[in-house]
């Protein structure tokens, strides 16, 4: 395992074609859990967010034998594949449908003295607020502040220049922080 | 405006809690990828063996490609038959090789046959 640790990710999908399994397990644990929380973020419900990230994953493997090292980026590669298998999945829901059991519920105000529970809070806020973003924007703005890729990669993921991510991104911002107005006393913003 | 500053920067923060909450892929996740893993790659390796074994190149051909592949190989052939024609029908300007052979079976005999060597000692004497 430890032989393979610090290989780049075109050495690993070389690896990966030639059948060496230590190879799946570092790419497993180098994107599988960035590709879970980007599917979580854009579809907020766990169990379908799993099923995206092992459908995802499984195309890249598949792909392995085909990769071209240096053309492109693994990451960029796979995170255009999930936000696209996300956002086929909730055009298949019929105009992306809210999973109500997935939006966390308001927090309750009497926790919100303890740290631990108003960060949960605030993290439930805005997972809440993301998805009564349209999907573009969600899909831009998670990318950008979550996943913290540059507007060019996200760009590349979205099939769209620059400008239309900048565009994208301070649009679903606006729209966050006006959804999140109204519960700043409850998040703990009220201070300065 | 400031209002609207203040709010964005709010919501930094948010992002920046979000960010420290990345989820943890769960065993049986784990375990389901690295079974597809294992499958796909069960289904290409014989496939890409195969392809090697075809792709191997035999001797003759690396040898070939080792003298420069045709352009050499061709070069060679031209160079060794150039060779043996100036051997056998040499320009004028050039010693014919016949010769040159019989020359150098001349030398070999000896040079001083003919002479004897006691009498031209005596002829110094006197």
């Amino acid at each position: 395992m430890s032989d393979v640790e610090g290989l780049s990710d075109d050495a690993l999908l070389v690896l990966f074609g030639n059948g060496d399994r230590a190879a799946a397990v570092r790419l497993t644990q180098r994107f599988a859990p960035r590709a879970l929380g980007v599917a979580m973020r854009m579809l907020g419900n766990r169990a379908e967010a799993e099923d995206i990230t092992q459908d995802a994953m499984m195309r890249l493997w598949r792909m392995a034998p085909d990769w071209q090292p240096g053309q492109a980026q693994v990451s960029t590669w796979l995170f255009r594949v999930v936000t696209n298998l996300c956002i086929d999945l909730k055009r298949r829901q019929r105009g992306g449908t809210l999973d109500l059991d997935a939006i966390p519920e308001p927090a309750d105000k009497t926790c919100g003295a303890m740290d631990h529970l108003q960060d949960k809070a605030r993290r439930d806020a805005l997972q809440e607020a993301l998805m009564h973003l349209p999907v573009r924007q969600r899909q831009a703005v998670v990318l950008r502040h979550i996943e913290e890729l540059s507007n060019p990669e996200i760009a590349e993921i979205m099939d769209i220049g620059v400008e239309a991510v900048e565009s994208l991104t301070a649009r679903a911002k606006r729209g966050l922080a006006n959804a999140l107005a109204s519960r700043k006393e409850e998040l703990g913003y009220t201070d300065g | 405006m400031v209002e609207q500053d203040k709010a964005l920067k709010e919501l930094d923060a948010l992002f920046q809690t979000a960010r420290a909450d990345q989820p943890e892929l769960s065993d049986g996740l784990m375990a389901a990828i690295l079974d597809d893993a294992a499958r796909v790659q069960d289904t290409f390796r014989p496939a890409s063996m195969g392809s090697a074994a075809l792709n191997q190149p035999s001797i003759w051909s690396r040898f070939f490609a080792t003298l420069g592949g045709g352009l050499g190989v061709g070069g060679l052939v031209t160079a060794g038959l150039a060779g043996i024609w100036v051997g056998v029908a040499p320009p004028s300007f050039l010693p014919d090789p016949v010769d040159l052979a019989a020359a150098s079976s001349s030398l070999e005999s000896d040079p001083f046959d003919g002479f004897d060597l006691s009498e031209l000692m005596s002829e110094d004497l006197q």
